[in-house]
């Protein structure tokens, strides 16, 4: 069984089976570009500090500019900063943003996640796939979501607090929403993070490729309990984790 | 050109008061400015040792904890998690607001702007005075939170809504300050762009004002524009937060009852607060930049490389600084179409600060370079604005950003620029212009012991940082180890707080050099770095700066060893035939 430990210098494990490797991928790369830019800069300036350092003798050149020198750096910064980031953050990517944020596969099981200072709710929508209706003015201890018991897609909801199990190689779709302030739904060993606006419904979605035990937690300053927001995340071969939904559904 | 004689120049009397509080004199303003804000750096670091204790050393209680009220620690002196947000939230505010902001923009923009450009005084001499102590009214206001119930602001430097407009009384007061502080500011601006406008000697033509004029000038301009759009996000958060109105607030169930607000949205603040915060951004390092320019030019005795590409630089900066606010964003439920948008124009934004970059390392290239201890400081700079400039780039990206927003990486980047960045831009202009100020030249071996100490240890604190970012570390948790994924990184929290405590110690020594110079620093002359503005042909400050008539400025500002002058400088107010 996976876990979601801490792996010294670089990444997390990674369990995406999307696009979360598309993500190490592109960093490891931007990694490469900064450390070798900032190397050359940071060497530059050291050469010239000790290759030009104080003689009284000599005299500085006098030198206030080259305008050939100049445009062409300019150019040359110009065509290299666009053409460079946009291979490594464009193309490399391939369109990895639309693919985050907008296409979610037809097919995505769908659950609901309900942010509160300081807790996760999760909804499964049950047997018939439609979560019932909810209404704020219902909410309360027992019914975090304020479902509507009088619908009938609501009676197989299934509600747990803390908990996410999600069966492996399967897309799943978040509903996200909060009840009160910001928070935001970030689980790391999926590279996946999106705030939480109050009177918002925002989607998400991910499909894991390991099972094990892991970690949803807040990322954004949602209080004084911020610093223990956090819910089990499982990943478990689906027959598991329909029987674990159904132990659920009987509670 | 009026000519003000000496008559006139010295024909008032100032008592203690008008001398040292309510002064009216730029240098004297630039000083309050540069005391002021110095105080608040030493409360903003030690709030800063505090959270570093927090994280490193978790098991042993805060020293002197014990000694603090119960609001903030528990009675074995272990601080509370409200108390940590406190901490972090206020940290952030008085650095931002309180610090570097008012050092770079008050202090160094007081006393340097109208010395530079050979001018008697700023253009409203009681605008300026109004303009310090709305600052400290601001300061006041903010600071007073600590004493109030509930504790000072808790809601980060960004005080988001809900969070913000759902907190107490000391959320109300920093709403307040700052609001106020930006009246300073703008109070500020005005009297920058119209004393460069109004008030240069004559001969100082645009094309020959110095690169950190330049700089400032520019920021007024970034500050006048950008600043009241956060005067007004801070006004419709101040009526959620005190008035009951729901500018940002959308219903809404906080601890299980339903509120009275609707129909604002969350989102809207952040867009309005990054308006204003992204431009600002540059506010709290552009002066830097025009700082360092002058420091490495004059301590490489050599023609800054491309003046006019570098003041293009500042302002396509400035400019573009307006169109990039959403990448603090990406996250945040932003539509992801706009999130490209925002991606391709600060790819672009980057471009100018590379062409600066070059331009530095062109500088240096072929000087005569002299390691004195301002020269330490904006080398440094160079180098940690460039490394702080690189790790943008893992957040530029609208999908790299999606692993390290709110992680410790965003902590590490931002200390690299602002403090990499502005701190030891600040630190080269104040110890390069101290002489100037004080009359005194500040300690030489004291300054690099600083220097040094602080280099090593700010990189030991912060580079280490951007590997807790990598492991998913998020920011602003009191207690990392409550999360089964983080429980290793507590070697590298306690190795940082130990670094960051050497690193707050180190700045005594700073303190140390800078006060007793003051007193017993070795007499300055006129001159002491051989430089060419016109600051330094001022022999004796006092009021109104030259004595009989202001300077006449022959040429540009950096005519360092030219072949057909027998020394390495000279001076923009010495007349040579030839040189123009």
């Amino acid at each position: 069984m996976k876990e979601d430990g801490y792996s010294g210098w670089w990444f997390p494990p990674n369990i995406s089976a999307n696009y979360g490797q598309t993500l190490d991928q592109g960093t490891a790369i931007i990694t490469w570009v900064t450390m070798i830019g900032g190397i050359v800069v940071i060497g530059l300036m050291l050469f010239a500090v000790i290759r030009y350092r104080y003689r009284p003798d000599r005299k500085a050149l006098y030198l206030h500019g080259n305008f050939k020198f100049e445009t062409t750096m300019l150019v040359l910064v110009t065509v290299f900063t666009l053409g460079g980031e946009f291979f490594v953050l464009g193309e490399i990517s391939e369109g990895v943003w639309d693919k985050i944020k907008y296409q979610a596969p037809e097919d995505a099981m769908e659950i609901e996640v309900l942010a509160e200072q300081f807790a996760w709710n999760i909804r499964y929508p049950g047997d018939d796939g439609q979560f019932g209706e909810t209404d704020n003015e219902l909410v309360d201890e027992e019914n975090p979501f304020g479902i509507d018991e009088d619908d009938s897609a609501a009676e197989d909801d299934v509600v747990t607090r803390g908990l996410i199990h999600v069966p492996v190689n399967v897309p799943v779709k978040v509903k996200l929403r909060s009840k009160d302030v910001i928070h935001s739904f970030f689980i790391p060993v999926l590279r996946i993070k999106q705030d939480a606006l109050p009177g918002e419904t925002i989607d998400v979605w991910f499909q894991a490729k390991e099972t094990g035990e892991y970690h949803l937690v807040c990322a954004e300053l949602c209080g004084l309990g911020h610093t223990t927001m956090k819910a089990g995340f499982v990943v478990e071969p689906l027959e598991e984790f329909q029987s674990w939904l159904e132990e659920k559904s009987e509670e | 050109m009026t000519t003000v004689t000496l008559d006139t120049v010295q024909s008032h009397k100032e008592s203690f008061l008008t001398t040292y509080v309510f002064s009216m004199d730029h240098k004297m303003i630039g000083k309050q400015f540069l005391i002021a804000s110095f105080l608040m750096l030493f409360l903003g670091g030690c709030l800063a040792m505090a959270v570093r204790w927090q994280l490193g050393f978790p098991d042993t209680p805060l020293p002197g904890g014990t000694l603090l009220p119960e609001t903030m620690v528990d009675e074995d002196g272990f601080m509370l998690p409200e108390f940590y947000n406190v901490l972090f939230s206020m940290h952030a505010s008085i650095m931002i607001f309180f610090a570097v902001i008012p050092l770079l923009n008050g202090w160094f923009a007081n006393f340097v702007l109208p010395l530079q450009i050979g001018a008697r005084d700023m253009a409203s001499p009681l605008l300026n005075m109004i303009s310090f102590w709305f600052y400290v009214l601001a300061g006041i206001i903010v600071l007073s939170g600590f004493f109030v119930e509930g504790g000072a602001a808790a809601a980060g430097w960004t005080s988001y809504p809900p969070l913000s407009a759902l907190a107490g009384m000391g959320q109300t007061l920093w709403i307040i300050g700052v609001m106020i502080l930006g009246f300073s500011s703008i109070m500020g601006s005005i009297n920058y762009i119209t004393t460069v406008f109004k008030l240069r000697a004559p001969g100082m033509a645009f094309g020959r004002m110095p690169l950190p004029v330049w700089a400032i000038f520019i920021t007024a301009f970034m500050t006048l524009l950008a600043t009241p759009v956060l005067t007004t996000a801070m006004i419709m958060l101040l009526l959620d937060n005190a008035f009951g109105t729901s500018f940002f607030l959308p219903e809404l169930i906080v601890s299980g009852e339903l509120t009275e607000t609707s129909g604002g949205k969350p989102l809207l603040y952040q867009h309005i607060f990054w308006f204003y915060s992204h431009p600002a951004v540059y506010i709290m390092i552009m002066p830097a930049f025009g700082v360092v320019s002058e420091v490495i030019s004059v301590f490489s005795r050599k023609p800054i490389f491309g003046y006019k590409m570098m003041v293009g630089s500042l302002i396509s900066i400035a400019g573009m600084s307006f169109i990039v606010w959403a990448h603090h964003m990406y996250q945040s439920g932003l539509n992801a179409t706009a999130a490209k948008f925002f991606m391709f124009t600060t790819i672009v934004i980057t471009i100018p600060p590379t062409i600066l970059i070059f331009n530095w390392l062109a500088t240096l290239l072929g000087g005569n370079i002299r390691l004195r201890v301002p020269m330490l400081h904006a080398l440094a700079f160079l180098s940690m604005f460039m490394i702080g400039g690189l790790s943008g780039l893992f957040l530029a990206s609208t999908y790299g950003d999606i692993f390290f927003h709110d992680t410790y990486f965003v902590v590490a980047h931002l200390h690299y620029v602002l403090f990499g960045g502005s701190l030891f831009g600040i630190f080269a202009g104040t110890t390069y212009w101290f002489p100037k100020a004080f009359g005194r030249m500040m300690n030489q071996r004291l300054g690099q012991i600083h220097f040094w100490l602080t280099l090593i240890f700010f990189n030991l604190t912060f580079f280490t940082m951007h590997f807790l970012g990598f492991a998913g570390h998020m920011r602003r948790i009191a207690e990392p180890m409550n999360y089964p994924f983080l429980e290793s990184t507590q070697g590298l929290h306690t190795f940082i707080t130990i670094s960051a405590l050497i690193l707050g110690a180190s700045q005594l020594i700073f303190a140390f050099n800078f006060i007793r110079s003051i007193f017993r620093g070795k007499e300055a002359p006129a001159n002491p770095w051989d430089a060419n503005t016109l600051e330094w042909s001022v022999k004796n400050p006092g009021h109104g700066n030259w004595g009989l008539s202001v300077p006449i400025v022959y040429h540009g500002p950096y005519e360092y060893s030219h072949p057909e002058v027998l020394e390495d400088f000279l001076p923009q107010n010495r007349h040579q035939s030839g040189i123009i």
